[in-house]
């Protein structure tokens, strides 16, 4: 079936304007990336640093993220040392949601991994509605003793949140341990464990060997 | 007063911040407002922020308005008005990282924020660039305005205090006692206020206020104009 010229017309007339509007925006949302996307990843550099300090007192440095696939909050993990390079424990990223909001934190979790301890919790993001709640009568005491006592008593006026927390945490202790499965891989997509961590401090190690982290080594630094 | 002749642009920035108010004539865009009023400076950096995208999307729809053809024109606005949005939501994360933290998911519901697309549709699509950039700033200023009055009487009546330079870092860190002692001596402050419940109350105190205002001006207008009346009546017999 053949188009009218009419009707031909119109379809290039709308065909042109759409992608004269879709290509204006593209060259603005672009030229604002451009301006802003160093600024954003430096302030978000620095955030993590400062929640990676409030894990460990002694943090001085990082591995490279090791990513972690198959769990339900953990998506990667750290191995943290000190300034003399000495391994204090390793730092989980962990991303939760329930109906009262989203809660983003890092966790430490150190020691031997048939013994594994919690380190302290430092919180990237937080939107649960009782967001002070939350906090005040549950990650601060936690992470004034940070023991699996305080982390299995969720009744702080903020429940769900605080249960929410309870499981991230005790999934980044069951893959420290080695009691929940998961798939690792660094940022070159090998599914080993990082070259900058020694095999000895590794708790993700094929061997299933115990990490040599300290548990006392700055998880209760201020 | 004839005699004082109006810029012939004047009307279409002062419409929209008193007379013709977004959020308390108009009553759109209320969502944000009740959401994000518990602070004073997250509702003048959220206005602010509304201000850029509504200024920016009427200018460009006002220039494109000869090219869109009327069977794309909603969803190119909303193309239009998301990729303002986008650059805000931007700049935000950069620069003011707190405030973007505070407006959450009402900084990206801007995109489908009735007032952006009203104006599009009513007024950026039929008229000039010079005169939608003076019609989104007049509604932008408005809706800012109003928003600050809002927040302003939640956050003393709710807090207890106004407090600066939580969200806007550039400014110096300032807690003002008004209701609330700092020391906790004296506390007349309704956390009521803070919630959804109390932004409703404020709100509708206000509106009512400003409608009380609007018909007491319209009943002395009527009243002058029946005296005018019985005046030229007399006259006449």
């Amino acid at each position: 079936m053949k188009l009218a010229s009419e009707e031909r017309r119109r379809i290039f007339l709308v065909g042109g304007a759409l992608s004269l509007i879709g290509g204006l925006s593209a060259l603005l949302i672009g030229a604002a990336n451009l301006l802003t996307a160093p600024v954003i990843a430096a302030a978000d550099s620095a955030a993590q640093e400062t929640a990676m300090k409030a894990v460990y007192g002694d943090f001085a440095a990082s591995s490279d993220p090791i990513t972690i696939s198959g769990a339900s909050y953990v998506s990667k993990y750290w191995v943290a040392f000190d300034q003399k390079e000495n391994a204090l424990g390793y730092i989980y990223r962990a991303d939760g949601k329930n109906k009262y909001g989203s809660v983003a934190l890092l966790v430490g979790v150190m020691g031997a991994s048939e013994s594994p301890v919690l380190g302290r919790i430092a919180l990237i993001s937080d939107t649960e509605t009782f967001k002070e709640k939350l906090e005040g009568g549950y990650v601060d005491p936690y992470n004034a003793d940070p023991t699996s006592a305080h982390l299995e008593d969720t009744t702080c006026g903020a429940t769900h949140g605080a249960a929410l927390i309870h499981d991230m945490v005790t999934e980044a202790k069951g893959i420290y341990d080695g009691s929940i499965a998961v798939t690792f891989a660094d940022a070159s997509g090998s599914s080993d464990a990082p070259s900058s961590v020694s095999a000895s401090s590794s708790a993700h190690s094929s061997s299933g060997g115990s990490p040599s982290v300290d548990a006392s080594a700055g998880g209760t630094a201020a | 007063m004839d005699s004082i002749r109006r810029h012939p642009h004047q009307e279409s920035f002062v419409s929209g911040i008193i007379r013709n108010n977004p959020l308390f004539v108009m009553v759109l865009g209320t969502c944000p407002a009740l959401a994000i009023t518990t602070s004073l400076e997250a509702a003048l950096g959220m206005g602010l922020l509304f201000l850029f995208v509504l200024v920016g999307s009427n200018v460009l729809i006002s220039l494109l308005r000869e090219i869109i053809p009327d069977e794309i024109k909603t969803p190119s606005y909303i193309v239009i008005i998301a990729t303002f949005v986008t650059i805000v939501k931007m700049f935000c994360n950069a620069y003011l990282p707190a405030l973007y933290n505070s407006l959450g998911v009402f900084l990206s519901l801007l995109v489908v924020n009735c007032i952006v697309l009203g104006r599009a549709e009513a007024f950026a699509s039929e008229n000039g660039v010079f005169d939608s950039f003076l019609d989104g700033l007049g509604n932008g200023l408005g809706y800012t305005l109003a928003l600050g009055l809002i927040a302003l009487l939640r956050e003393i009546l709710g807090t207890g205090y106004l407090t600066f330079g939580e969200i806007f870092a550039f400014l110096p860190y300032m807690r003002l006692p008004i209701l609330k002692a700092l020391d906790g001596s004296y506390d007349y402050s309704m956390s009521l206020f803070t919630s959804p419940m109390g932004g409703f109350v404020v709100f509708g105190l206000l509106m009512a206020l400003l409608q009380t205002k609007n018909l007491r001006k319209k009943d002395a207008a009527r009243a002058a104009a029946i005296a005018e009346a019985q005046l030229t009546a007399q006259e006449g017999a």
